[in-house]
């Protein structure tokens, strides 16, 4: 070696690298396991560019990485791969690449593909689609179950309404399976007429679905209702079909409250999404078959109705009309039988009514002659009887007026003598004496005491008296 | 025929229509009638299954005086 101050070129440098890996690595290959990234096709070329990166399993950082190339020749191989993974060679696929290592003074250290091993990949996407199942089951346990080997969904609890006229497209406008869904509504035998809302994707490039999810979105705030919601896919390639298989947009059919039609075209195996779809079928043609088909069976079921009312009426209508004619039969004959017996009883009656009625004349005019002659006397007696009736009131009357005269007049006398025998002067007369001491009249001895000067009017004279003795006594000998 | 009539809605009422009349549960006058509706569903429906929303909205339109 050289002193360091001098250098070497570095053309001598990358040589000398060259040498030394050339020395390590030359004619050898490995099996390397990676992910595909910062994908370039050169269509020009045909050749490949990528990176080949692995993440850590938990943070997803990156802890290796090289640039990778395949060759045109190689162009086939990934051909190959794609129609045995049903997968696209893109970015964010894990495969098996058998590389050898190359250097090269300009372009730096770069691995060439010369293998890819399929069945590594379809193992990876198998083992990726156990575990979005697995997830799907465990994170949304209310809108996803798996019972008896089936997957059942929110989505598919859902009724499709009796109509399918209002179809929300889910797709990517310049898809071959598009037009064939729409050529094939469009074009329906019965003249149904389906409304259908487009609601626009890119058919590449959305390995999560996102692009999808975000869509569904769309659907779902548009401002107007739809009965169901078509996923159509592009057709053409088979390769596009990751996007189907991701969590995100499984989770958001299963959980989509309208019902969610699939037609992905012929994938190898039914996807992620077909399975959380209320109903999965093949193709765009057959979601739009089905649709017509739905349809078809409401008109079928009315008509069905139709015919079934039409044959019940009918029927109906003749038992009442002969019913009809039986009464009206014999309402005709018991009206004839009515109307004899009738007329043989008006017969009979008209009879004994002349008969009865003669002899009512005859007796009632006897008896008006005897009420007429018995009406004649009567006013007379009635006012003579009223007269003397009067007479007796008006004595009556004078006697009760004398007799209460009477009454009164002795009552009069009665109280005259009364009071007459109550006066003082007629009293002093019956030798009763009255007692004043000190002006005031005594009714009580209490007052009076031995040696007072008392007065006592005895009839028309005045006595002065002094009391010489006051003795008690009952006074008993004056009770009358 | 009203406005907000739907396919289920039509759907029960000619059920129940196709119900009445099988099991003879209606005189003969108002069979007539019930007659005359379930035509007019069953046209109903099948005018609607041949028709766009936006037609179907002008033809309800037309035949609504307060919007006319």
């Amino acid at each position: 070696m050289n002193s360091s101050s001098s250098g070497i070129r570095l053309s001598e440098f990358t040589a000398l690298i060259k040498q030394t890996l050339d020395e390590r690595f030359a004619g050898q290959t490995f099996w390397v396991i990676a992910e595909i990234s910062s994908l370039n096709h050169h269509a020009r070329s045909n050749m490949y560019y990528f990176h080949l990166i692995e993440k850590e399993e938990h943070s997803g950082q990156i802890k290796a990485e090289i640039s990778a190339v395949a060759f045109s020749q190689l162009a086939k191989s990934i051909e190959e791969f794609e129609q045995q993974t049903g997968q696209q060679f893109q970015n964010g696929i894990q495969v098996l690449l058998n590389v050898s290592v190359s250097y090269h003074p300009v372009y730096g250290l770069k691995v060439s593909m010369l293998k890819i091993d399929a069945s590594f990949t379809i193992g990876q996407l198998q083992k990726q689609r156990e575990a979005t199942l697995a997830k799907l089951l465990a994170e949304n346990p209310d809108s996803v179950q798996f019972v008896n080997g089936q997957y059942h969904t929110r989505n598919q609890g859902l009724k499709i309404p009796l109509v399918i006229q209002r179809v929300a497209v889910i797709s990517s406008e310049t898809s071959a399976g598009l037009q064939d869904f729409k050529h094939t509504l469009e074009e329906n035998s019965y003249g149904y007429k389906i409304s259908i809302q487009l609601f626009q994707t890119a058919v590449q490039g959305d390995e999560q679905g996102k692009q999808l999810v975000e869509k569904l979105i769309e659907v779902f705030r548009a401002p107007q209702a739809f009965d169901i919601v078509v996923i159509v896919r592009g057709g053409g390639a088979q390769t596009d079909f990751l996007m189907f298989d991701a969590y995100p947009l499984a989770r958001a059919i299963a959980r989509f409250p309208i019902p969610v039609l699939t037609g992905l075209g012929h994938l190898k195996d039914i996807s992620i999404a077909d399975l959380m779809a209320h109903t999965a079928l093949k193709t765009p043609t057959k979601v739009a078959e089905f649709i017509i088909a739905h349809n078809r069976q409401f008109e079928e079921r009315i008509l069905q109705i139709r015919q079934q009312i039409i044959i019940k009426t009918q029927q109906r209508l003749t038992f009442e009309k002969e019913i009809l004619a039986s009464k009206s039969n014999e309402i005709q004959t018991s009206f004839r039988v009515l109307l004899h017996s009738q007329s043989e009883q008006l017969q009979s009656i008209k009879h004994k009514l002349l008969i009865q009625s003669e002899g009512f004349l005859k007796k009632n005019s006897d008896s008006l002659i005897e009420l007429s002659r018995k009406l004649s006397l009567r006013p007379a007696t009635i006012i003579s009887n009223a007269r003397i009736n009067f007479e007796n009131k008006k004595i009556e009357f004078e006697q009760i007026v004398n007799r209460r005269i009477k009454n009164q007049e002795n009552k009069l006398q009665h109280f005259t003598a009364l009071f007459r025998a109550l006066s003082p002067a007629n009293t002093l007369k019956r030798g009763f004496a009255i007692i004043i001491k000190d002006g005031v009249i005594q009714t009580d001895a209490r007052q009076i005491k031995k040696e007072d000067t008392i007065q006592v009017y005895l009839g028309e004279s005045e006595l002065d008296v002094s009391v010489i003795k006051k003795q008690k006594k009952d006074g008993k000998q004056f009770n009358l | 025929m009203e406005n907000n009539l739907t396919y289920e809605g039509a759907m029960e009422e000619l059920k129940e229509i196709a119900l009445q009349i099988d099991n003879e549960s209606v005189t003969v006058d108002v069979l007539a009638e019930k007659v005359k509706r379930a035509s007019e569903l069953i046209e109903f429906c099948q005018s609607k299954l041949k028709t766009t929303e936006t037609e179907i909205n002008q033809i309800i339109k037309k035949m609504d005086p307060k919007e006319g």
